[in-house]
């Protein structure tokens, strides 16, 4: 595989219309990639950084492209109610507050009720504040018409621009986005940066203090800050590149560089007992080709067709009926595709938790201001 | 350094649970209760009629450290030790009967009220159109137990004299209330398979060989733990990242993931517990020093099994990478282990005798990383050591398939969909399943080929959570084709799949490296009966279920 040219907009969707659009929007994912080529460089020396910008370098085959994913319902909200399930899906929804600061899986989701308190619908979405932001500079019309693809559709006539883009700056808590749909990712944590950043920074190898090296994801994560080790995508995410890194292969996330909703499971959705078919939509994204479990998924509609004579809420998981848009998240994975390649070549050294990037690069690298040894990802209590 | 442990209320948690009966014959007595007041009345009376004959975990564990103190000695097990122990456990309906619907609805586990019938959908279990498990023997919604009983015995004679006596006790409760407590709707005889199955299951692999160890005392004075540690006291574990063995291969966890009202594990620092003060209740008052109990009859069609090791054999050795594949070797890969219990972790090519025999052996292995030096030893174990290979880091799952039975059923030191390897320890359970039926023998067809030869494992696990703990495991591991290893295929072995004709995927990993799929189209797993009890404390038998004077 060459060097890219360009990095595409998540699963290649086609909102894009013109070539400065494709152009900016690859830029801002190229500007990502520097700063965590620029972290790596700034421990390993220049050339040396197992973390590649995929427009400067080549993707040499073999390669492969792993999948690497968790489940979309917060792995610390479910902590918190041990043995509790309930409580926890309750716990994680109900208002844009609570989806701002505990929905944290790379995946957020909206519930349409109906006058008798019963969900009618539920929709996820997995699409950053970064991509929005970026179409409301560029292309307000059709962030309009994305927007009213994507909200409760019993209001989406009313959504108007005016409301998305106030004063010339793109509003991201908008009431369309948390009132009325999750049109994308508020969750401060949840963005494309976080992402690129946490496979950047899991390239640098880590040892203790006796210089044995450090493989456990959780002794992983405290060591290099790069997430919260009680979720299940930073330790994971950490855990697979590091391994990855330290077996000597050079990495890179896959193009179109996005988080996706990779699977979704009709597994124990039953009505009175009896399973029923899928009622899953996928309205954005692609789904996994025939004969692959991971797709790249970007909005997602749980909703039962309106002649079925019953609604989400009659539904049960087990024998639980669905009283919560948790219970369907937990049917739900996020993910990202990383590249490896020129596997077995590369031989860093290990650092120690408390080292910081000397080489002159560092200095002068974004990252070294912005993130520094600061966690990419912390926790929102 | 980990948090003190916690001194366990032995005399009040029955036996089963956290010390094991470990006994050759078992009997498991499903009954169905009479609803009428005059029927609940009776149950009553009979429970407390009942409660001296329940064997608690003070008593069981005494028992086996005895059996094993004389084992050590004698090489063998004890000639004329024996004994015979009781334990019983209740559905969610049962408790509603015999306390309130208020006190049941305190138990925060769905699943538990529910049933085991109405969630067979979600564990992929065969179901008709409406959802119900089909063929079931008993636990289907025609045949829901509400009380189980099980005794165990090293003696089958003992055993049949103690079901007597029940007999006896609930015929007389009947003859004073007028009216008869409980029916037994399903009776299910469970034996150890002898020699030289004994301590294997059906399929002929070695059972039982990874069970977690639990951390508290069953003593204050002289202080003694439940789980005895077998690493030489002078060489501390100091490693805090990992979790603490109590021998090798056994990671230590904390008392609340088995029984209610102790410390639980959390996701992070495996040392450092959750303390059960700090969390909020999850069962009524009454059910400290209980866990729920899982119940499953497995039957395991051996005749299909074999038959298609030997189809996936012949196929595979046409493939590039799997020339020296036999069934024997393909049936391993779908373990996990040998038959002789050794795992391929640390023998893949070949079974190897003397490991699966080696208790301190055996167990000791982990996937992700390669394994550290095996640790020492109490000197007075008189071990020789552990000279086998260790193991080594199996990312793609070449030594052993990432959908593996025991891979899939315990990931150990892998990093999981849930994210850091810690989370693995607040899945586990403590399994107390048997076989039941004859064993299967090659050479004769009359043990083989006839239908009234139902074989299989009761399957029994013990857990404060069926939640997070027997169904997570169940859905969200052993049945998906993904997790917790990034692939692999669904579990071979207990793997349940409702779509594509219920066939399962199963990758193997060729000496080429190259992944293959193998489609695992016959069944030889499958579920015909069980259900969600809770097994109470035995004061809770004695002062809330049977209490007098209520109804």
């Amino acid at each position: 595989m060459p060097t890219l040219t360009r990095f595409d907009p998540p699963a290649h969707i086609g909102d894009f219309t013109t070539n400065e659009q494709r152009d900016g929007w690859s830029g801002i994912v190229s500007d990502f990639f520097e700063e965590g080529v620029d972290f790596n460089t700034g421990f390993v020396g220049a050339g040396k950084s197992q973390f590649y910008h995929p427009l400067m370098t080549s993707t040499d085959e073999p390669h492969d492209e792993p999948c690497i994913d968790w489940p979309a319902f917060p792995k610390l909200v479910k902590d918190r109610f041990p043995g509790n399930a309930m409580q926890a899906f309750d716990a994680a929804e109900g208002t844009p507050t609570k989806r701002e600061r505990f929905q944290d899986e790379y995946l957020e989701w909206h519930v349409v009720r109906n006058s008798q308190n019963k969900i009618t619908r539920v929709s996820f979405t997995c699409e950053t504040t970064q991509y929005y932001d970026f179409l409301a500079r560029t292309d307000p019309d059709a962030l309009l018409e994305i927007y009213r693809s994507l909200v409760d559709p019993a209001h989406k006539n009313e959504v108007v621009v005016g409301e998305l883009i106030v004063g010339g700056q793109y509003r991201p808590k908008n009431k369309w986005n948390t009132e009325f749909g999750a049109v994308h990712l508020i969750q401060p944590n949840n963005n494309l940066f976080a992402e690129v950043m946490i496979g950047a920074q899991a390239c640098i190898l880590r040892k203790r203090s006796d210089g044995a090296p450090i493989t456990d994801s959780t002794e992983l994560i405290r060591c290099a800050g790069y997430g919260e080790e009680g979720r299940a995508s930073d330790p994971k995410i950490g855990a697979q590149v590091n391994a990855r890194a330290r077996a000597g292969d050079a990495i890179t996330l896959r193009n179109p560089v996005a988080l996706y909703i990779t699977r979704f499971s009709n597994d124990g959705i039953n009505h009175n007992g009896a399973p029923v078919p899928s009622f899953w939509t996928l309205v954005r994204g692609t789904a996994a080709p025939v004969g692959q479990p991971f797709g790249m998924g970007l909005h997602l509609v749980y909703e039962v067709p309106s002649d079925a004579g019953f609604v989400v809420g009659d539904l049960k998981i087990g024998n639980d009926p669905i009283r919560f848009g948790g219970q369907l998240a937990e049917n739900v994975h996020v993910g990202l595709f990383a590249v490896l390649t020129r596997k077995g070549t590369l031989d860093n050294p290990a650092f120690a938790c408390d080292a910081v990037p000397t080489h002159p690069l560092a200095a002068a690298s974004r990252t070294a201001k912005r993130s520094g040894g600061a966690p990419t990802r912390v926790a929102v209590r | 350094m980990a948090a003190p442990e916690e001194l366990l209320d032995v005399k009040d948690i029955q036996g089963n649970s956290l010390a094991g009966f470990r006994k050759d014959c078992q009997r498991f007595l499903f009954y169905r209760m009479d609803r009428t007041a005059d029927g609940i009345a009776a149950t009553r009376t009979w429970l407390r009629g009942l409660v001296p004959d329940v064997s608690s975990v003070a008593e069981v564990n005494a028992f086996n450290q005895l059996f094993r103190l004389m084992k050590r000695r004698t090489g063998h097990d004890p000639r004329g030790l024996s004994a015979t122990w009781l334990n019983i456990a209740f559905s969610a309906d049962a408790l509603r009967l015999l306390t309130s619907d208020a006190e049941v609805d305190e138990f925060t586990d769905q699943h538990f009220k529910s049933g085991l019938a109405r969630t067979a959908t979600l564990l992929n279990d065969p179901v008709d159109a409406a959802g119900n498990p089909i063929g079931w023997m008993v636990g289907g919604p025609v045949n829901e137990a509400d009380v189980l009983v099980i005794i165990a015995s090293d003696d089958s004679a003992q055993l049949e004299k103690r079901l007597q006596r029940l007999d006896k006790a609930i015929q007389q409760v009947a003859s004073a209330h007028g009216a008869t407590p409980l029916e037994l709707i399903f009776d299910q005889t469970g034996r150890v398979l002898s020699a030289p199955l004994r301590g294997h299951e059906h399929f002929g692999f070695k059972d039982g060989v990874s069970q977690p160890g639990v951390r508290g005392f069953v003593g204050a004075s002289p202080p003694e733990l439940l789980t005895a540690r077998l690493f030489d006291p002078s060489v501390q574990q100091a490693d805090a990242t990992i979790p603490e063995f109590s021998r090798p291969g056994q990671p230590l966890i904390w008392p609340g993931q088995i029984v209610f009202g102790y410390n639980r594990q959390q996701t992070q620092d495996t040392r450092v517990p959750l303390p059960a003060e700090t969390l909020a209740p999850t069962t009524p008052p009454w059910g400290r020093n209980g866990s729920y109990v899982v119940v499953r009859r497995l039957r395991q069609d051996v005749k299909a099994f074999r038959m298609f090791i030997n189809k996936a054999a012949q196929e595979l050795e046409g493939v590039d990478g799997f020339s020296d594949m036999s069934a024997d070797r393909f049936a391993a890969l779908m373990v996990g282990r040998w038959p002789s219990g050794a795992p391929l972790m640390r023998t893949a090519g070949v079974d190897d005798p003397a490991l699966g025999t080696d208790d301190h052996a055996s167990n000791f292995f982990q996937y992700e990383n390669d394994s550290p030096p095996a640790m020492m030893l109490d000197p007075s174990l008189n071990y020789s050591g552990d000279a086998f290979p260790t193991s080594r880091a199996d990312f793609s799952g070449r030594q052993c398939p990432l959908a593996g039975h025991i891979r899939k059923v315990n990931p150990r030191d892998g990093t999981t969909e849930q994210g850091n390897s810690s989370d693995v320890l607040t899945r586990l359970v403590l399994r107390r399943g048997i076989p039941f039926g004859e064993a299967y023998d090659i050479a004769d067809p009359l043990t083989r080929d006839l239908p009234e030869h139902d074989r299989g494992l009761m399957f029994v696990s013990y857990q404060t959570s069926i939640e997070s703990q027997f169904v997570f495991l169940q859905t969200k591991w052993v049945n998906n084709a993904v997790d917790p290893n990034n692939g692999g295929g669904q579990d071979p072995i207990i793997g349940q799949r409702p779509e594509n004709g219920r066939a399962r995927t199963f990758t193997v990993v060729g000496s080429n490296g190259a992944p293959h799929n193998v489609a695992v189209d016959a069944e030889w797993v499958v579920p015909t009966g069980g259900g969600y009890f809770f097994s109470p404390s035995i004061s809770t038998i004695a002062n809330v279920l049977g209490r007098a004077g209520t109804t």
